[in-house]
Formats: C-alpha cells, sequence, structure tokens
C-alpha cells in the first residue's frame, strides 16, 4: 500500500462497492465518482487497439505502479525496440515499461504498450531470456489477440457465453502458443538466442514448483498452457530456428545483472508492512491493527483482512484529498445510498485526537443482508475511509471500533523496525557452495530460491568470480523500488 | 539416428524409386509427379478422360446468376479444367479450387457492379472528387479507360489497374478497405483477375476517400489464412512469413528467394506459412519450402499451398507428423509419430499413368533410414481417383484418402 496511488479510485472499493452496492439494485451506468463509466471499445481496427491500449496504460501506474529508473527503464526499452523493430504490424509504436510488482509477470495491451515486472526481471538471467520475453508479449500485439478474443466472444449468442468459457480459454492457450513461437522467432530473427524462451520459462516453471510446491498443470480454465509443456516446446524449437548472433545491449552477463542490481525483492515496504497483525505505513507515518486472527491483505492499493469464516472484511483506503471527514462521508453516501445502502446511525466521533465520522448501515448482497460499518478520517490532507461489512444478522461493529481505534502516528521504535529486501549481485569465491556463499552474504533468500533465481543448480560448486543474485535485508529507507 | 539421417534415407529411397524415367513437360504445372505422362493402353495407362460438369458439380456451382460452367470438362490426368461464361468475360478454371475461386471472383464482381450503381455511392463518387488525395492517386495509378460515365477527374483517380500496396495506399486507408471488401466478399485481393483487381480498387477507393461506408457481407468459408492476409499489409505479411520461416530453421537465402517468388500471391505465401507453422516442431519443413520454390505458374504455387493445408489438416485432426520429407518430382510425405507415411496430393482426378506408376512405386518402397518399419503408408487426395488408380495404389497396400481436405478442414467460423 502507497500513498499516492490511494487518491485515485482504488479497486478495492470498486470490488467492496460491487459486492455491496451493486447487487442492491439495478446496474449503474455511473461511477462512484459520479462520472459516466466508459463504455468498452470494439477492438474492431488497429486504431481501436491503439486508443484502448492508451486508456488502459494510462491506468497502470496507479493499478500496479511502475519502477521509477530511468536507466532500468531505457535498457528495458532498447532491448524491446530491437525485437519490436522485426515484428509484423508496423503502424504500432511499442512502448516497454518495468512494473512494480513482485510477481514474475509481463503483459501487452493493444496498442504496442508493454510491461514487464521487476519480478521477472529478477528472475531473468539473460538479455536472450527478456527478448524473448518481450518477443512473446509483442506478438500478442502485432498478432492482435485481445481483438480476436473479443471478436470471438462477440460471435456467440450471449445465452452461450457462459457455457463457453472452455472454449475462449482454449482459444487463450492457442494464442499463448503462438506468442511463445512466434515470440522466439522475432528475438531470433533480431539476434537473440532463442534458447532464452526455454531458460526463462524454465526458472518460471521453478519459481511455481518452490511457490506452490508443485508445476503449474494445465487445467480446463486455463488461458495458458502448462509451463511444463511450454518448456519443452520452447526447448525443442529452439534447436531448429534459424537466427545469427548480434551483440546485446548490455555487453556481458555482469553488465545485464547490474541493470537488475537493487531491485526491491517481494512487496516493498513503501506499500506498507504488517508486523503480526499490525499494519505499519512508514511513508504515510500510520500505523493501524487488524483483528487477531484474521488473513490480512496488502495492495497497493488498499489494505485490509478478512476473518477466518470469510464473513467479514475489514479495508482500510484512501477517498482522496480532504480535511472533513462528516463531508466526505457524505460524498460517499450520496452515491452508495442510491445503490441501496440504507444508513442506520451517523455521528461524530474522535479517535485518539483525530476527528472523525462513523457511520453504520446496511445493505443487501448476493449472500444476503450485510451489516455495513465506515468510519471516515484525515491525515496530511488524505481522507482515510474505513470500511468494515458482515454478510449475515449478526454485527461485528465492536470489532470494527477496536480496528478504528487501533488507528495511530506510527512510533519511532516502529519506523525503525521496518526493514525491506533488495536485490543485491555478489561475486563468488571458487569452490564456494551456495550455502557458504549466503551465509557470507547474508542472504535473506533460501538455499532453493537463490537456486532457481540464478538458475543454477543448489547443490552447484561456483566458480571464482561467478556473478550471483542474492536478496538482503535493510532497514526501509524511502527511496524508489531500484 | 539421428532425425536427419532419417529423412535423409526417405528422400533417398524415394528419389531412386522414380528416377528411371524423365517425365514430359507439364503445361500448367511444374511437378512431374503429377504430369499424365505415358498415357499407353497397352501398357495398362489410362487416358485422361473428358468429364460432365452436371455429374460433376452442386447445381450451384455448374450455374449461378452470373455464371456458366461448360458441359465438356477437360482433364489432364490429376486436374480438371473448365471453362466458365459470365457477363464480365469468358474464363478457364484450372482445377475444383480454382473453379471455386472464380466463380466467387464472379459473385464479388455483380456485387460490387451493383452497389456502385445506386445513387448513395454516385454520391461517394462526387465526394472523392474534393479529396485532395485525388492528385496524389493519379501518381500512383497506371492510366487505363474511364469508368461508368464517371467524370474525368474522378475517373484518372479511379483507374483500376493494381497498384500492389505502397506505404501511401495504406496511410489512406485504402489498401486496408481493399483487404477488407476482399475479405468480406469472398474473394482473394491479390487475385490475378484483372477485372476483380479493378473493380476492388474502384470500390475501395471511393469507400476510402468519397466515404462510401457500406459493408457488403458473403457468408462464406472464412479461414485464418483469408484472416491474416485482410488484417496484414504485404510488408507485414513478409515480415510475419520471415519469422515463422526462421523459426522453422529455413535459411536466409531460401526465404528471401520464397518471399521475392514471382508465382507465388501473400495470400498463397501466407497460405504456405501458416500451415506449415501450424507443424510447431515437425523436422525437416523446409522440405516443402524447397520444392515450393520450384513453382513455375500461379496453379503450381496454389498446389504447394494445397499440399501445405493437407499435411496442416492430417497433422491436427488424424495423427501428429514427426518429419516431413520431399520426393523426387517436387510432391512431399510426411512420417507421423505412429509411424505412417503419408503422401498428399492435391488433385482433382488421378488416372493410372506410367508417372503415378513410378510415384506408386515410391510410396510402397520408401523406408527410414533408422530401421524403424513403416507400419501404414497412405496417399491424401484433395480429390477423387479413377477406380483403376485406386485399385492399383490399394494393391500396393497403400491406403486411399479421397476428398481429404474436404473431410478434415475444420468447419468454418461463423461471421457476424
Amino acid at each position: 500500500m502507497r500513498p499516492h496511488p490511494w487518491l485515485r479510485t482504488s479497486v478495492w472499493s470498486l470490488l467492496l462497492s460491487s459486492l455491496l452496492l451493486g447487487a442492491c439494485s439495478s446496474p449503474s451506468p455511473r461511477s462512484k465518482g459520479g462520472k459516466e463509466s466508459k463504455p468498452d471499445i470494439i477492438l474492431y481496427s488497429e486504431a481501436d487497439d491503439q486508443r484502448a491500449g492508451e486508456e488502459a496504460a494510462k491506468e497502470i501506474p496507479m493499478a500496479i505502479g511502475v519502477v521509477n529508473d530511468p536507466a532500468l527503464k531505457r535498457y528495458v526499452e532498447r532491448v524491446g525496440q530491437r525485437v519490436a523493430h522485426q515484428a509484423p504490424r508496423t503502424s504500432f509504436t511499442y512502448s516497454f515499461q518495468v512494473v512494480d510488482q513482485d510477481a514474475p509477470n509481463a503483459f501487452a495491451l493493444p496498442g504496442g504498450f508493454i510491461f514487464v515486472s521487476r519480478g521477472l526481471l529478477i528472475l531473468s538471467n539473460s538479455e536472450d531470456e527478456l527478448a524473448n520475453v518481450l518477443g512473446h508479449e509483442i506478438v500478442h500485439v502485432a498478432r492482435r489477440h485481445a481483438s480476436a478474443r473479443q471478436s470471438m466472444m462477440n460471435s456467440l449468442p450471449k445465452y452461450l457465453r457462459w457455457a463457453a468459457v472452455g472454449q475462449v480459454t482454449a482459444y487463450g492457450r492457442d494464442q499463448e502458443r503462438e506468442s511463445d513461437r512466434l515470440g522466439q522467432g522475432l528475438a531470433a530473427v533480431a539476434g537473440y538466442d532463442p534458447v532464452g524462451m526455454a531458460n526463462f520459462l524454465r526458472e518460471l516453471e521453478f519459481s511455481e514448483r518452490l511457490q506452490l510446491g508443485f508445476s503449474r498443470h494445465q487445467g480446463y480454465m486455463d488461458t495458458h498452457p502448462a509451463t511444463s509443456e511450454r518448456v519443452a516446446r520452447a526447448g525443442a524449437r529452439a534447436r531448429t530456428i534459424r537466427w545469427t548472433p548480434r551483440a546485446p545491449i548490455a555487453a556481458s552477463h555482469a553488465a545485464y545483472l547490474s541493470q537488475l542490481d537493487g531491485l526491491v525483492v517481494g512487496i516493498g515496504a513503501a506499500e506498507g508492512v504488517f508486523q503480526r497483525d499490525r499494519f505499519l505505513q512508514a511513508d504515510m507515518g500510520f500505523s493501524v491493527r487488524f483483528p487477531d486472527g484474521w488473513d490480512v491483505i496488502n495492495t497497493r492499493a488498499a489494505v485490509g483482512a478478512v476473518s477466518p469464516d470469510r464473513k467479514s472484511q475489514v479495508v482500510l483506503e484512501t477517498q482522496g484529498q480532504g480535511t472533513d471527514p462528516r463531508k466526505s462521508a457524505q460524498e460517499y453516501l450520496d452515491e452508495a445510498q442510491t445503490q441501496g445502502l440504507r444508513v442506520e446511525s451517523a455521528q461524530d466521533i474522535v479517535l485518539g485526537d483525530v476527528p472523525a465520522y462513523r457511520v453504520e448501515g446496511r445493505a443487501r448482497s448476493p449472500a444476503g443482508p450485510v451489516g455495513v460499518h465506515f468510519t471516515w478520517f484525515a491525515r496530511d490532507g488524505v481522507m482515510l475511509r474505513l470500511t468494515g461489512f458482515s454478510v449475515g444478522l449478526g454485527s461485528r461493529g465492536a470489532i470494527f471500533v477496536n480496528v478504528a481505534r487501533s488507528f495511530r502516528t506510527i512510533t519511532p521504535r516502529e519506523r525503525a523496525s521496518i526493514r525491506e529486501t533488495r536485490l543485491r549481485i555478489v561475486p563468488a569465491r571458487g569452490g564456494e557452495s551456495l550455502t557458504q556463499l549466503s551465509k557470507r552474504t547474508g542472504n535473506a533468500w533460501d538455499i532453493q530460491q537463490t537456486a532457481v533465481t540464478n538458475g543454477i543448480f543448489a547443490d552447484a560448486t561456483l566458480d571464482e568470480g561467478q556473478l550471483i543474485k542474492i536478496a538482503v535485508s535493510r532497514p526501509y529507507r524511502n527511496t524508489p523500488a531500484r | 539416428m539421428l532425425r536427419h539421417e532419417l529423412f535423409a534415407a526417405v528422400a533417398f529411397a524415394a528419389a531412386t524409386a522414380c528416377s528411371t524415367t524423365a517425365p514430359p513437360a507439364p503445361e500448367r504445372t511444374s511437378l512431374p509427379v503429377l504430369a499424365a505422362g505415358d498415357t499407353d493402353a497397352s501398357l495398362g495407362y489410362e487416358t485422361p478422360p473428358v468429364q460432365n460438369a452436371a455429374a460433376l458439380l452442386p447445381s450451384e456451382l455448374r450455374e449461378g446468376p452470373h455464371h456458366y460452367v461448360a458441359d465438356e470438362v477437360q482433364t489432364d490426368g490429376f486436374m480438371r479444367v473448365y471453362e466458365i461464361s459470365s457477363p464480365f468475360g469468358e474464363y478457364t478454371a484450372y482445377g475444383d479450387d480454382s473453379l471455386r475461386e472464380r466463380v466467387a471472383e464472379i459473385e464479388a464482381l455483380a456485387q460490387l457492379r451493383e452497389r456502385s450503381a445506386g445513387a448513395e455511392f454516385g454520391k461517394a463518387v462526387q465526394r472523392s472528387l474534393g479529396s485532395p488525395f485525388v492528385a496524389t492517386w493519379n501518381l500512383v495509378t497506371r492510366p487505363s479507360d474511364s469508368e461508368h460515365g464517371v467524370p474525368e477527374e474522378a475517373a484518372d483517380a479511379l483507374r483500376g489497374a493494381p497498384t500492389g500496396s505502397t506505404h501511401r495506399d495504406e496511410f489512406f486507408g485504402f489498401a486496408q478497405r481493399k483487404r477488407e471488401l476482399a475479405f468480406e466478399l469472398g474473394v482473394d485481393p491479390y487475385s490475378s483477375n484483372a477485372e476483380l483487381q479493378k473493380e476492388l480498387n474502384r470500390f475501395a477507393w471511393v469507400s476510402t476517400v468519397g466515404g462510401f461506408g457500406e459493408r457488403i457481407f458473403t457468408p462464406g468459408h472464412r479461414d485464418r489464412s483469408a484472416e491474416i492476409v485482410r488484417d496484414f499489409s504485404p510488408t507485414d505479411l513478409q515480415r510475419l512469413a520471415r519469422v515463422e520461416l526462421a523459426v522453422m530453421g529455413i535459411s536466409e537465402d531460401s526465404t528471401e528467394a520464397f518471399i521475392a517468388h514471382p508465382w507465388y500471391s501473400p495470400r498463397q505465401q501466407a497460405e504456405l506459412v501458416g500451415h506449415l507453422a501450424a507443424l510447431d516442431l515437425v523436422a525437416n519443413r523446409r522440405a516443402l519450402i524447397d520444392v515450393a520454390l520450384g513453382a513455375t505458374s500461379e496453379e503450381d504455387a496454389n498446389l504447394y499451398a494445397r499440399s501445405a493445408e493437407l499435411l496442416h489438416a492430417y497433422h491436427d485432426n488424424v495423427t501428429p507428423f514427426e518429419l516431413l520429407t520431399a520426393f523426387r518430382g517436387g510432391t512431399v510425405a510426411g512420417f507421423t509419430r505412429d509411424g505412417r507415411l503419408v503422401a498428399v496430393l492435391p488433385l482433382d482426378y488421378a488416372i493410372w499413368t506410367k508417372p503415378a506408376h513410378a510415384y506408386a512405386n515410391t510410396l510402397k518402397r520408401s523406408t527410414l533410414g533408422d530401421g524403424r518399419a513403416i507400419d501404414a503408408r497412405e496417399v491424401l487426395v484433395t480429390g477423387s481417383f479413377s477406380p483403376k488408380a485406386r485399385s492399383k495404389y490399394q494393391r500396393r497396400g497403400i491406403t486411399v484418402r479421397e476428398n481429404a481436405l474436404e473431410a478434415l478442414r475444420p468447419e468454418p467460423v461463423p461471421e457476424n
């Protein structure tokens, strides 16, 4: 959770609104902010793709966040442009960004807007791998896969669409296979080793296995083929693809790794951190405690917790700028009441020495009646809204009140306790094992994670000077994701 | 044994099996194995028959509101030759596929003429006269006669010779509209039919510059290749082909020769490359590209594109191929993962001739260099065999699959 994205409409608030309010009335064409919701763009032409992509790309910095590192962005852009230069669909202008996301991920928006996550970069081990991944995304754009899927859905009678999900996802898997194949081809024609695709997918597969405990198998509803299948096919294909090597943009393996050095590993402390059930937001300078034993969730847009029986949630998020809780509450309630929220009580309160405004009410949801409990309060000109809700007639108002009351300024001791993990590149000593290197360097990853991230075996004997990616935990300072 | 040795052995066996007699020069195709060759009846060979259109064709294909196919259909041992009459001219169609294409083109011409006779189209023509692009259009078209009483300046703008797809055309949206129009009408935007080209150009020009927005849509078969041809400019199709061919391991020289080949239209290239690309990970796909480079006519190009389509259909719907190989004489076959040797022949009606005899023996004798057994031998044809030819293949232990493309082709995708 970060302060700035909160200043815009958050994903959580929209989800919550749809759960609480959408079911209470007929679908509203108006968004929470009172503006007309934008209709979906029908991706009929390249111009439609461009327009839809531009609009969606504008949301990315707020919804996911981008890594503010001009050098890294420039580097990824150069690799991407080299690959895109070979792509069909010359009418598109391609752009490349690094998103502030922990999971290894890459995605493309129609019209040529391509994003890779810092998690993906951390997992990659060469420019060849990066080029192949970017090639895969470029193919999605060049072959206008989004448009094709939209056309396919639209070609189905409405009453059959729900039943055709499997067909659509199968179609999606075919698109992924095509993107793997042509992405490898694009990278190869641009002078990159097509084996980079197989290598990266293998690292991804091992990473999945490490995270999930198993390799992801393709399910009926999956839009991607199983990673193991993709690894096997990409490896076999790489043996036959014709390509002529070109000098990479990062002149050496060391130069490539240096591009990644310093990237945040895991969720950045700028999003706020949990210490047991207490959430600490160092940049905004507050702390709040969620109910003991609830599952906590921290996203860029909001932070919250879910009860063990899944019937209750409490979410803290921003509602733009403001200093008057009652006024902000009214703005929100005006809209919410048109969508079925019934206010039962409302009062000014004080949280510590902070003025606040509390509202209790009821709404309906597909799961039945919902008790809702809102608290608004301001901090440094930003209006915060704490929303608790429980499905069923029993009230958990006291729990929500306690969460609100736990809100306070972060203490110096709490602030000092916040740590952040960053990627570091260290040279190995000749004959050293990963265990020895980890101990010597204070590596925060375990041996399996270190091996997977470096694309080597866990019991590998390292060469003198061999560069190894490790994770180093340090006290948090408010610096960019790299 | 390594794979490349394996298919080399297949190819070698094939080559020796049909190297005894040089086939006579064909008239329309360079594929010797398909040529009628020696038809001496005393040797048991058949003579190409003359067939009857009424017996061969569905009624709507034989005769439509704007065309008529002559009763007498000549054959040359493997393809049929149709004579078509229409208000737009007389056409000769070489092969069943070509007949369907020509009939679709005639219907497209009729629709284009009908739509352009309307008042809205006339207004759009007038609007197009005011376009600042008219003068530019003059620079990129070749002169021809003026059209349908359109004023002289407009006639200059609408002169119908194909211009290819220059960047200028693309810039104006003209080329894109022309491809969409061809897709809507179910025809090839790069057809060699000059009359169709002229009408497509004229209509696309008035649509683009004059703002004639009416869509034309004729229900029919819309395959993936047709969509690709609609969506990509020729330049982009070439870029796509380069990438696909690189993935297949085709050399740069062969790739460039194929892309620059005079007999392949962008659509035929897209079809051939698309079907071959669908055989992902099948070894030695260069076998088909190598023989395809030997095309010496538009008909040849079409036959190689159909060969690729046959292979693709079998790979997807019957059993996957492991590798491809070329037979001497310009035909290809595939060896499947479950041990079948499958030859593909895009022909209408095959009779028993000396080249056919040699070809059947090739299929019968071909072996794998790694000692693996060939469990079954099949030949796929787009059309059918004469009873005698069918019997001769079957006696050699070769399974004959007739009308294979029709049987294996996926259902057409419905269009909105």
